[in-house]
């Protein structure tokens, strides 16, 4: 695939450079709020909104912003995205909101907002800036989300909320609790290294 | 000189456009927060005092706050006091009913807690929350099988956050009448 | 007793790093030496016991009485951010060997969720301003102990056979999931009374 491509400003963020997988960026509410599916996707939603909102600005005004001032007219625009997120889910879904507690403002120090606001949206053009936040979004998304499943299948027995196995399953509880959830995403970022290794391997054999 | 004007400018201009963004959105949101506060306060006030279709509360302190239930034609059925305190590994919030002579609990819902899943967790279970219904005030947590009126049986495996539901209602119920008098 | 309780609860029991999972792109980055580890680790809790000071009073002398609680998060990540900046200027100034021992970490702290995190979540809990002291001090601490065995543990890792797919981040996650399972014997500390 061609390097500049709208495509591949898409597809990078879901695997070669995937936020989370790759660049280890963003740990704090991929670890926090994937303890089931249904946590993980509404920060997935909120995450997309605020990267598109972000990007979308800084891209407009990346030619008349002082290079001196970036960072914080960044942190302000990145704040008051997520405070807008913030207020709509405690207006609209309450036990959403209650369920992933202070991750919602924590996507403000999100580390993957500022850093494609500053690597990406800030020497790019409007399209290619919305591009890549959804793009990277998603890739933060698909990993949030597959993390939900194994942890809520394992530690609840359920997905999304309804029950799956029987009685007879005892539940994992540790899957819920912080140890599961660093375990889960090490033994996720092994699997995907060595996906890479022995795609290389095959690449170099042929 | 004109650097520092374009950086005041730039600035003031964000901060202009992020003031004014989030002034629209709070006062388009704002009631509907707080409405959804008291209502879920409300509706879990109306679920541990029978018969009441209308609530009304009184805060006494930053954790702890009483609620008074009426039914259709206005007579008082019972109270729910709603208190948190710290359990196993954080704050348990609970809410739970009062007949109007104080003596027995109507009820029992947990609102908040960190408690392990699948241990201390299981306090807000149905079949466990039941045994609070009617019993007799204050409590106690026993283990195995209940001797007296006042006793319910702790979760197995899970004994402190029992006792410190327990502890937390009779806490809140001395902290209640206290506010009563 | 109400302050000790935060504090053992912070620092121990629910700690920023192994429970509320606050501040681990540096747990993953930094804690590759004991000595960085500790260089940073105080650099945190300096910052972080000074931002519990500094937003609990722009919340509740300026937020609050103008009716303005929307820009909380605003007020309190510009706060932070030029909060390290004022730091490091005045110990660059006036405190050279503390600079010269913290100052690398002190720009890695902006971004430091755990900063930002305890601001936030003692807000949450209206905690008063001695509390909101102690939590950020507390919390600061949990963090570098956090931190500090992290970093001991991955220069024994150094010798060690690590399979391939596993070395760097992989490694770091499960470590600190098998901290994170010993830090949970601390639970029960706070309730059982």
């Amino acid at each position: 695939m061609k390097k500049g491509t709208i495509a591949y400003e898409f597809l990078k963020g879901l695997w070669a450079e995937n936020p989370v997988l790759v660049m280890v960026l963003g740990m704090c509410p991929t670890l926090a709020v994937s303890n089931t599916v249904i946590n993980g996707f509404a920060m997935s939603l909120a995450v997309l909104f605020v990267l598109s909102g972000s990007n979308l600005m800084v891209s407009i005004i990346r030619k008349i912003i002082p290079s001196q001032v970036r960072l914080p007219v960044f942190i302000i625009i990145i704040s008051t995205f997520v405070t807008i997120a913030d207020l709509f889910i405690k207006a609209q879904f309450p036990d959403i909101s209650k369920a992933l507690g202070p991750f919602v403002p924590l996507i403000i120090v999100n580390c993957i907002i500022i850093a494609r606001a500053e690597a990406f949206a800030s020497k790019r053009g409007i399209w290619p800036s919305i591009v890549d936040a959804i793009g990277m979004s998603f890739g933060f998304s698909w990993v949030l989300v597959l993390l939900g499943i194994i942890r809520e299948f394992l530690g609840f027995g359920s997905l999304g909320g309804f029950k799956l196995l029987g009685p007879w399953f005892t539940p994992w509880v540790i899957m819920l609790l912080p140890p599961g959830a660093f375990v889960s995403l090490g033994i996720l970022v092994g699997l995907k290294n060595q996906v890479m290794i022995s795609l290389g391997k095959r690449r170099r054999a042929s | 000189m004109k650097l520092a004007l374009r950086m005041i400018a730039v600035l003031t201009g964000v901060g202009l456009f992020s003031g004014g963004s989030l002034a629209l959105t709070y006062n388009a949101t704002i009631n509907r927060i707080g409405e959804n506060d008291r209502r879920a306060k409300e509706v879990a006030a109306k679920e541990v005092i029978p018969g009441a279709v209308r609530v009304e509360e009184t805060v006494i302190d930053r954790s702890t706050s009483y609620f008074k239930g009426y039914d259709e034609s206005d007579s008082l059925v019972g109270y729910a006091v709603m208190n948190s305190e710290p359990g196993f590994q954080g704050n348990i919030k609970l809410i739970f009913g009062v007949t109007p002579d104080l003596k027995h609990a109507t009820g029992l819902i947990i609102l908040d807690n960190v408690e392990t899943p699948g241990l201390g967790n299981r306090i807000v279970e149905e079949p466990w929350r039941a045994q609070f219904s009617g019993l007799e005030l204050p409590c106690e947590a026993v283990k195995g099988t209940k001797s007296k009126e006042n006793q319910i049986v702790a979760i197995t495996g899970a004994t402190i956050s029992s006792k410190a539901v327990v502890r937390i209602i009779n806490n809140g119920l001395a902290e209640f009448q206290e506010a009563l008098r | 007793m109400n302050l000790l309780l935060i504090f053992i609860s912070i620092a121990l029991v629910n700690n920023f790093v192994l429970a509320y999972f606050l501040g681990i792109c540096p747990f993953i980055g930094v804690s590759g030496r004991a000595s960085s580890a500790i260089g940073m680790g105080f650099a945190v809790t300096f910052v972080m016991t000074l931002t519990a000071v500094v937003t609990w009073l722009i919340k509740h002398y300026l937020l609050l009485p103008f009716g303005l609680p929307f820009l909380e998060y605003v007020a309190f990540i510009l706060v932070i951010a030029s909060l390290v900046q004022f730091v490091e200027m005045y110990l660059k100034r006036f405190v050279r060997p503390l600079y010269q021992a913290l100052g690398i970490y002190l720009p890695l702290i902006t971004t430091n969720c755990a900063i930002l995190g305890m601001a936030l979540i003692a807000s949450l809990r209206q905690y008063n301003f001695l509390e909101t002291l102690v939590f950020g001090f507390g919390g600061g601490l949990g963090f570098t102990v956090a931190l500090v065995i992290m970093a001991g543990i991955r220069e024994e890792l150094d010798t060690a056979d690590v399979p391939r797919p596993l070395r760097g981040a992989g490694i770091t996650l499960i470590i600190a999931g098998l901290l994170g399972l010993a830090f949970m014997g601390f639970a029960g500390m706070i309730g059982a009374s």
